[in-house]
């Protein structure tokens, strides 16, 4: 049985990370488009000349936007996660809060601290004496130059005033050797005269000028010179020296130009150059002093944003990895909390995490191998205690449908067992007697008993006690038959009695009725046949001699003979009636009728007794009409002849029903003498009679019938006087 | 009306049947004696009695088994 459930992955799996690895690769190739794309735009349609500040602006602006997103998202997500209360939140949160304090608290020193520098040194640039400090170099250079082309103009000034002292015509031979000489004196490394028509004439250059010379021919304006008549100088870049030229026409430019050069030092002229073109982007740049710092201040920004984003991206990361081990751990502390005991952490990493995580899964596993131990031990004892239960159901229903009583004790004398014939025998609550003392439900007088049991029992093992108990139960005296066996545990210790138990009251009753029955069944016909020849004797004699005999006490002894005989026939037809007592039928039937019936027979021959009948509502029973109708009938004519010659005479017979309807009562009282707590018992035995007439057979038969129908009948003393019979009767079962 | 009716006395009991013997014969009756029902019954078929006196509990034979038998032979209840 594999529950994917089962194992919690402490990182995100491989897949995942690799899908996870492409999305943050496509992000970062769409970030560099769109920052192609930007700076593109921006240069066209701002077409500032810093391309790379733009783009480093840019760069800085997406990727601030992309960490702005994933920190964002982060954020959310954690928030959510402690809304919901997700494990591990908690320790993120507060992981994710450090970075971000730890990261913020130096970027935001070095921004403080760049911006300062930002601040001064762009002032510092834009100070106004290097502004000046440049012009003046450039003036420096412009006078140096101008200086440089009027030192020439003086110099060819000088020839030609020379030329003119010693009025040297330009064309003689001495025109070529003092302009020679002129030049020398003013170390001119050219010196020379053009013709109005552009001839070279007394020539004298040096070297560098023979490339040098011919541009700056073609440079000049001849013909303005020409026209207007005046000093013009150039100056010319040359690899090994900077040259000076300097152009002056002699009589109105009609006779000739002369042409001076001279030699200024190397590269000066390159740097004037550089010079002026510095001052000049210069005075270019100082317009966007205010741009500028601006943007730096932006970019500033922008970096400080990033570092300080990126660091609480990377801390979201950096949380989220610590605390999924953690997490994890919870996730399944919680399961195994919960019982399931199958959970395991997928972890392969080797530090003391995944240590924790090794140590919980073999947590795990060791509670899951016990519990399954576990619960294997309670199957196995849940069959052995089902198998008990059913052998102790089995001891039991054998106990409790078995008629002999059952009661075990143990070794203190406390009962431990008691079976549903001993509570009945003994008129008991069912399971009032489990746990208490067997002696407290003995009379005093069978106190010892339990001891003399014991000392019996232990004196002699495996022998077994035996006695008749007379038992006094709810006022009527049981006769229990009891066998007792000591009871032994499996070592042979003693773990009490157990007694057995049944009422032979009932038994005993019968026999003695057997008896009695045969008594009279010998008497009927031992007596019933002499009777009549006695009685016809007699009658004889009164009849033949009755007449003759004058004596009165012939005919006073005859008759007594006959009256006694005849009441000795009517005690032998009684004794025979109850000798050939029939059979009882039982037939299911009501008790009113047969009741009211007896009442009424009594009521209309017994007019000075008043005899009230009162019916309950009760259920039919198990009857036969005509026994019923002669106990009835016997125990009213008790009551009958109890009350005769009183004229307060009352008889009352009440019939009810008890115990949800499963027994009959019907009572009989009258208020007549009432009978002697000592006669209650003896009433019912045959031959019992505290009238002076009857056979005192009248209460026997009546037990008989009711004992025939799986009833009872007993005698209480009424209130305030007289003596009530009452009967119990079983209900007869609903029909099916 | 007959000097002398003639009587059968059927039971088993010899005192009562000595008891009743006399008492007829006080009264100057005839009177035969039968000791079971099967002698009684007999003596029935037999001889021609006025009355006969019958003990139903008797053993062997007894009344009701006598009066069975009479019936049997075409003894009717006498029209009174």
């Amino acid at each position: 049985m594999d529950n994917p459930s089962r194992l919690i992955p402490v990182k995100e799996r491989p897949a995942q990370e690799r899908r996870k690895r492409q999305r943050e690769i496509t992000l970062a190739v769409i970030a560099i488009f769109v920052i192609v794309i930007l700076t593109w735009i921006e240069l066209r349609l701002l077409g500032v000349n810093s391309y790379l500040f733009f783009a480093l602006f840019n760069v800085n602006l997406i990727l601030l936007i992309l960490v702005l997103f994933l920190v964002l998202r982060n954020v959310i997500k954690l928030i959510l996660d402690r809304r919901r209360r997700v494990l591990g939140s908690g320790l993120r949160a507060r992981l994710v809060l450090v970075f971000v304090t730890l990261s913020m608290v130096p970027t935001f020193i070095m921004f403080i601290l760049s911006m300062w520098f930002v601040q001064t040194s762009v002032d510092y640039w834009f100070q106004s004496q290097v502004e000046t400090s440049m012009d003046h170099a450039l003036e420096v250079g412009q006078d140096f130059y101008a200086a440089a082309e009027s030192g020439l103009e003086a110099k060819a000034q000088g020839i030609l005033d020379h030329l003119r002292e010693r009025r040297i015509t330009w064309s003689a031979k001495g025109a070529e050797e003092a302009i020679r000489a002129k030049g020398r004196e003013y170390r001119l490394t050219l010196v020379g005269l053009v013709t109005p028509t552009l001839q070279e004439r007394s020539w004298q250059a040096a070297p560098v000028w023979d490339e040098a010379w011919r541009k700056t021919k073609a440079e000049v304006p001849w013909a303005d010179l020409a026209r207007q008549p005046a000093y013009w100088a150039t100056l010319r870049a040359h690899p090994d020296s900077d040259l000076v030229v300097g152009i002056l026409p002699v009589d109105e430019a009609a006779s000739a130009f002369l042409v001076v050069g001279a030699e200024v030092g190397q590269g000066f002229l390159e740097r004037l150059e550089l010079i002026a073109k510095g001052v000049g982007e210069y005075k270019q740049l100082r317009s966007l002093k205010f741009p500028l710092k601006m943007t730096l201040y932006m970019v500033l920004g922008l970096m400080t944003l990033l570092i300080f984003l990126g660091a609480t991206w990377f801390g979201f990361r950096l949380a989220r990895e610590i605390s999924a081990p953690v997490q994890a751990l919870a996730a399944g502390t919680q399961r195994i909390a919960r019982g399931d005991l199958s959970v395991r952490l997928m972890d392969d990493s080797r530090d003391e995490l995944g240590l924790l995580v090794q140590s919980f899964n073999s947590m795990a596993e060791d509670l899951e191998q016990s519990r399954q131990g576990l619960t294997e031990a309670n199957r196995r004892l849940q069959e052995q205690y089902q198998a008990l239960i059913a052998k102790n159901h089995y001891v039991q229903a054998i106990l409790d449908n078995i008629t002999s009583g059952v009661v075990s004790v143990d070794r203190s004398g406390r009962v431990t067992t008691i079976n549903r014939a001993a509570e009945a025998i003994l008129g008991l609550e069912t399971g009032s007697l489990v746990g208490r003392a067997a002696l407290d439900m003995l009379g005093p007088e069978h106190r010892g008993l339990v001891q003399e049991v014991r000392q019996l029992l232990s004196s002699s093992p495996g022998s077994q006690w035996q006695r008749r108990l007379d038992l006094d139960v709810g006022g009527e005296t049981v006769k229990l038959l009891v066998n007792a066996v000591a009871l032994m545990d499996s070592e042979g210790g003693d773990s009490g009695i157990v007694a057995v138990f049944e009422n032979i009251s009932e038994l005993e009753k019968m026999q003695r009725l057997d008896a009695w029955k045969e008594v009279a069944r010998r008497i009927a016909h031992e007596i019933k046949n002499p009777l009549t020849p006695i009685k016809l004797s007699a009658e004889r004699l009164e009849r033949k001699f009755g007449a003759v005999v004058a004596d009165p006490v012939f005919g006073q002894c005859t008759g007594l003979i006959v009256r006694q005989v005849e009441h000795l026939q009517e005690m032998v037809r009684e004794f025979s009636s109850f000798a050939k007592m029939p059979e009882v039928t039982l037939v299911r039937g009501k008790i009113e009728p047969i009741l009211q019936e007896a009442v009424s027979v009594f009521a209309e021959s017994h007019t000075a007794i008043r005899w009230i009948v009162r019916f309950e509502d009760a259920p039919d029973v198990m009857l036969d009409r005509e026994a019923m109708g002669r106990v009835f009938s016997n125990i009213l004519l008790n009551a009958a002849e109890v009350l005769a010659g009183r004229d307060d005479g009352r008889v009352e017979a009440v019939l009810y029903s008890r115990k949800r309807k499963a027994r009959v009562y019907i009572e009989i009282s009258d208020n007549g003498p009432g009978i002697k707590p000592e006669e209650q018992s003896r009433m019912f035995e045959p031959y019992y009679s505290t009238k002076r007439s009857g056979t005192g057979l009248g209460l026997t038969i009546v037990k008989s019938i009711v004992s025939d129908h799986h009833g009872h009948i007993r005698v209480k003393p009424n209130e305030p006087a007289g003596t009530t019979f009452v009967i119990e009767l079983p209900a007869a079962r609903s029909e099916a | 009306m007959m000097s002398t009716a003639s009587i059968l006395i059927i039971d088993d009991e010899k005192d009562i049947r000595a008891a009743l013997r006399g008492i007829f014969e006080d009264e100057g009756w005839q009177v035969s004696e039968a000791g079971s029902g099967t002698e009684g019954l007999e003596m029935a078929l037999d001889g021609d009695f006025d009355l006969i006196f019958l003990d139903i509990w008797m053993p062997g034979l007894d009344g009701m088994g006598v009066l069975v038998s009479c019936a049997r032979r075409g003894w009717t209840p006498r029209p009174s």
